[in-house]
């Protein structure tokens, strides 16, 4: 080749490609297949992590039960465990809800409609984890005394100060409406933020993260040197408050 | 079958060889090409929703693959888990690479040249040769139309360069 003429070339590039198209043939069976079978492992890895949690919510909430069944006489554990079982059977209750859910979703749906079920139960999700960490000043000391009490039969409260229980029921208290003032506010001001998205993703569980990705119709085709087009367009969208708040920030404000 | 997906295969059939051009560009081996193509597939689909026809199918397909390529390139993308040998999606990547190996010297030259630019100039240049004008290739790659005409001749000039070289050698 004497010099290169790059404009001349590009003939031939089609002309190659032509030629490539005839001897590349595409499976469309095999690949719808492969598709499908994409999609399912995501969620069958989901539900295995679900059934996980099930079984740990379940096994909880047995032992909070036989806990409270075996102290029925003692007012005072009877109203530390009673939250913690409240709490256990919630977690218990949305888990079998989301394990019936993707039981019955039906992946030939459309995609969009697919993927509004999934962010729905990924709210769902959220809403259990949000009262946890709500709750989670509050029922830290109930949560030990009550580990140790059924564990080893020790009273903690022979041990701790009076004070020490009231400043716990108090801060708890207090924790509860600022917590609920803090993520609302989150919510609100990093609502579509992917770190946010993430963080949600992250509380959610990551494989049902990794499950909603493999249907995800919103996927940001990575900017990168001289690709910043779609992370302008998103800068935009934001700007104009196009965007709502999701779903899942919604059930975490 | 859901309509979405017999759309979206109707419409990636017919530039499954611009997949296996731009895999060629960005990997050298067979397999990591084989690899390469069922994840750009993989990436397509997952974004065929948010394809509104108002740009050509093409222009879409370029934009992710090309992004998908250069993850891989760069080692950032998470290999698929499930991938399986591209054979046997019918791609039969031996007879295509025969198809390369048949083409004239100035091809084959091409081909060198452009494996030795860097991922983003590669990109550049492959959209280039699809024939794209340099008014869709600013607009597709969110650069001003004197960028990336500046671009071009750089890269231009650095592959007469470099092919002067290896015709000197």
């Amino acid at each position: 080749m004497n010099g290169l003429d790059l404009d001349a070339l590009r003939a031939g590039w089609k002309h190659s490609q032509r030629q490539l198209d005839t001897s590349l043939t595409l499976d469309a069976d095999t690949l719808r297949a492969a598709l499908r079978r994409r999609t399912g492992a995501a969620f069958r890895r989901h539900r295995g992590w679900l059934l996980a949690s099930l079984v740990a919510a379940a096994l909880t909430f047995g032992a909070l039960l036989a806990f409270l069944v075996a102290h029925f006489d003692d007012a005072v554990y009877r109203l530390l465990a009673s939250p913690l079982a409240l709490l256990a059977l919630a977690e218990l209750s949305v888990d079998w809800r989301q394990w019936r859910a993707l039981a019955a979703l039906d992946l030939d749906a459309p995609v969009v409609q697919v993927q509004t079920t999934l962010d729905e139960l990924r709210g769902r999700l959220l809403r259990p984890a949000k009262w946890v960490l709500l709750s989670s000043v509050l029922l830290w000391l109930p949560l030990i005394l009550v580990l140790v009490k059924g564990l080893t039969g020790t009273d903690l409260l022979d041990y701790l100060h009076p004070s020490v229980v009231y400043v716990n029921l108090l801060v708890g208290v207090l924790f509860v409406p600022i917590a609920l003032l803090v993520m609302r506010w989150a919510s609100w001001r990093y609502r579509q933020r992917p770190g946010f998205e993430r963080f949600l993703d992250d509380v959610a569980g990551s494989s049902f993260g990794k499950a909603r990705q493999q249907l995800a119709a919103q996927r940001e085709v990575r900017p990168g040197d001289g690709f910043r087009r779609d992370a302008a367009d998103t800068r935009r969208s934001r700007r104009s408050g196009a965007a709502g708040p999701s779903p899942c920030a919604a059930a975490l404000a | 079958m859901s309509t979405l997906e017999s759309r979206f295969l109707a419409d990636l059939t017919p530039h499954k060889a611009m997949l296996y051009q731009i895999a060629n560009a960005y990997c050298s081996r067979r397999e990591d090409r084989g690899d390469l193509i069922q994840e750009m597939i993989a990436e397509l689909w997952r974004a065929y929703p948010r394809f509104d026809g108002r740009a050509a199918f093409s222009t879409f397909l370029h934009r992710i693959a090309v992004n998908v390529a250069i993850s891989f390139y760069r080692g950032e993308s998470r290999r698929i888990r499930d991938a399986l040998p591209i054979e046997d999606f019918g791609m039969d990547l031996a007879a295509a690479d025969r198809v390369l190996d048949a083409q004239g010297d100035d091809m084959h030259a091409l081909h060198q040249l452009i494996a030795r630019l860097d991922e983003i100039n590669r990109a550049l240049i492959l959209l280039y040769l699809q024939g794209y004008s340099l008014e869709e290739l600013a607009q597709m790659l969110g650069l001003t139309v004197t960028n990336v005409a500046t671009r071009i001749n750089r890269i231009k000039t650095r592959m007469q360069r470099d092919h002067a070289a290896q015709e000197s050698t």
